[in-house]
C-alpha cells in the first residue's frame, strides 16, 4: 500500500473497518505520522459521538455483575512516568529526608540479577531487612500500628511493597506511597480509599532512596500533607 | 493525564467533586489509584454508551452485556494506561468498545449463515432502530441531524462501518462502489461528521 493510500485509510481505521493486517500498517504508519495521527484522534472522537448517541439504560444486574468483578480484578500498575514530579523541596522533605534509612546503598549498585513480582513477594520476603544477590528488603512498623515490607530488585529498578494493617481510614482518605530522596518526595500511589492493607508494585526511579507513606485525601496529594506514618529504606 | 488534586486546606477532595457533577477525567485520577467508589461513578457515566454501541453492533442483548462486562472491566484494569493516551474518558471507553465489538462480530461470523448476515447488513437496519430503551439525549439529537447532512454515500459508509461493522470492503461490495471511493467517502463523512459536532481533539 503506498504511502497516498494509507494516508486516505484514517476514517476507515477509526471507524474500525479495517482488517487486521491493515490496521496493523496503519499503526505502524501513526508511529511517524503526527497529520494522521492528529486526524485519526478526531475522527475517534467523531465517532465516539456516535457511539454516544446510541446510549441505553442498563440492567442493575450488569452493575452489579461489573462492580462485582472488579473488585476482585488487579489493575495494572501506573508506570511511574505517569506520576506527578515535586520539583519544590517542602519542610516535609528535609525531615522526612534524613529521617529515611538506607540499608546497603554502596554495595547495591553492584549486585545483578534477578527480578521480583507481586507474585513472589511472600518467597522474598523471609523477614525483616533481609538480602539476597539482587533483592533488597525491609520491613517497618507504623507509628500508628500495621506494618509494611517493601522487596526491591535493584537491577529491575523495581520494588513490591506490601503494608499490613495500618489504622482504616474514612473512605475520604487513603494511605499515599512517596519515593523520597534528593529530589523530594515524588508519589508512588495510594492504597484504595480507606484500606490499611494492600499490595502495590512500584517503578523505583533512580534517585529514590526511600518510601514513606502518609495519610492524604483519597484522590490524592501532589505532595504530603501530613506526617509519615511508616518508612521503608529502598537502598 | 493523570492529575491528583491538590489538598487546599481541609476541604477533602472528594466533596469537591462531590459539589458538582463529577467529572469522568477526575474520576479516572481516582480510578489509577484503585478508588473502586470513583469506578462505581465512572461506570453510571460511561456504561449506557458502551452498552448502547456494544449493543448496536452485536445486535444480541446477552452477548453485548458480556462485552460491555468486559470492556468496563479492562476500564478498570488498565485506568494507569489512560493517563499516557490522555484525552477524553469516554472516546477511550467507546473506542475500546467498538474494537472489541468488531472483535465480536468477526469471530461469530464464521457461524452466521448467509440469510440471516445478509439481514445484518441492509442499510435501512441501521441508525433509527429502536431495539432498546433509548436515551434520548441532546447528543442524539445533535448526531441525527448531523448524519442526515452528509451525502448518501458518505452516511451509508459511515453508518454500515461503524454501527453495523463491516469494514471498507464489504461496505463497498455492499453498495457495488469501488474500494478507493468507499475509503474516501468514510474520511470525507468523518471531516464533515467531526465539524458539524464540534469536535476538536
Amino acid at each position: 500500500m503506498s504511502i497516498a493510500e494509507i494516508h486516505v485509510l484514517a476514517g476507515a481505521y477509526a471507524l474500525d473497518a479495517v482488517t487486521d493486517l491493515e490496521r496493523a500498517a496503519f499503526d505502524r504508519h501513526l508511529r511517524d505520522c503526527s497529520v494522521c495521527g492528529q486526524e485519526v484522534r478526531e475522527f475517534q472522537e467523531t465517532a465516539a459521538r456516535l457511539g454516544a448517541a446510541t446510549a441505553v439504560v442498563p440492567d442493575q444486574a450488569l452493575r452489579e455483575r461489573v462492580l462485582g468483578a472488579v473488585s476482585v480484578t488487579r489493575q495494572v500498575p501506573p508506570r511511574i512516568a505517569d506520576l506527578p514530579v515535586v520539583r519544590e523541596r517542602s519542610w516535609w522533605t528535609r525531615r522526612a529526608g534524613i529521617a529515611v534509612v538506607s540499608i546497603a546503598a554502596a554495595a547495591a549498585a553492584l549486585f545483578g540479577g534477578i527480578s521480583i513480582g507481586r507474585d513472589q513477594l511472600q518467597q522474598v520476603v523471609p523477614g525483616n531487612s533481609a538480602s539476597s544477590a539482587d533483592t533488597i528488603t525491609d520491613t517497618a512498623e507504623g507509628a500508628t500500628g500495621g506494618s509494611a515490607t517493601v522487596a526491591v530488585s535493584r537491577s529491575r529498578h523495581t520494588a513490591v511493597v506490601n503494608v499490613r494493617d495500618l489504622p482504616a481510614l474514612d473512605v475520604a482518605h487513603a494511605y499515599q506511597l512517596w519515593f523520597t530522596g534528593l529530589r523530594g518526595p515524588r508519589s508512588a500511589g495510594s492504597l484504595p480509599a480507606g484500606a490499611g492493607s494492600g499490595m502495590v508494585s512500584l517503578d523505583v526511579p533512580a534517585e529514590a532512596d526511600g518510601l514513606a507513606v502518609t495519610v492524604e485525601p483519597s484522590g490524592g496529594s501532589v505532595q504530603p500533607t501530613t506526617p509519615g506514618v511508616l518508612r521503608l529504606g529502598l537502598a | 493525564m493523570l492529575t491528583l488534586a491538590r489538598r487546599r486546606s481541609d476541604t477533602p477532595v472528594v466533596q469537591e467533586i462531590a459539589a458538582g457533577r463529577p467529572d469522568p477525567e477526575a474520576l479516572m485520577a481516582r480510578v489509577v489509584l484503585g478508588d473502586e467508589d470513583a469506578f462505581a461513578e465512572l461506570y453510571t457515566i460511561l456504561a449506557p454508551s458502551v452498552l448502547g454501541i456494544v449493543t448496536r453492533v452485536l445486535r444480541s442483548r446477552a452477548m453485548s452485556e458480556e462485552v460491555t462486562q468486559e470492556v468496563l472491566v479492562e476500564i478498570w484494569r488498565k485506568a494507569a494506561r489512560f493517563s499516557e493516551v490522555r484525552g477524553n474518558v469516554m472516546t477511550w471507553a467507546l473506542t475500546i468498545a467498538h474494537r472489541r465489538a468488531i472483535d465480536r462480530v468477526r469471530s461469530e461470523q464464521a457461524s452466521i449463515d448467509r440469510e440471516e448476515r445478509a439481514d445484518r447488513l441492509d442499510p435501512r437496519r441501521s441508525y433509527d432502530e429502536v431495539a432498546e430503551t433509548i436515551l434520548a439525549t441532546v447528543d442524539r439529537e445533535r448526531v441525527r441531524r448531523a448524519l442526515e447532512e452528509l451525502t448518501v454515500l458518505q452516511r451509508e459508509s459511515i453508518v454500515l462501518a461503524y454501527y453495523q461493522g463491516l469494514t471498507y470492503r464489504e461496505v463497498a461490495e455492499m453498495l457495488h462502489v469501488p474500494l478507493a471511493t468507499i475509503k474516501t467517502r468514510m474520511r470525507d463523512g468523518l471531516i464533515r461528521l467531526r465539524d458539524a459536532l464540534g469536535v476538536s481533539a
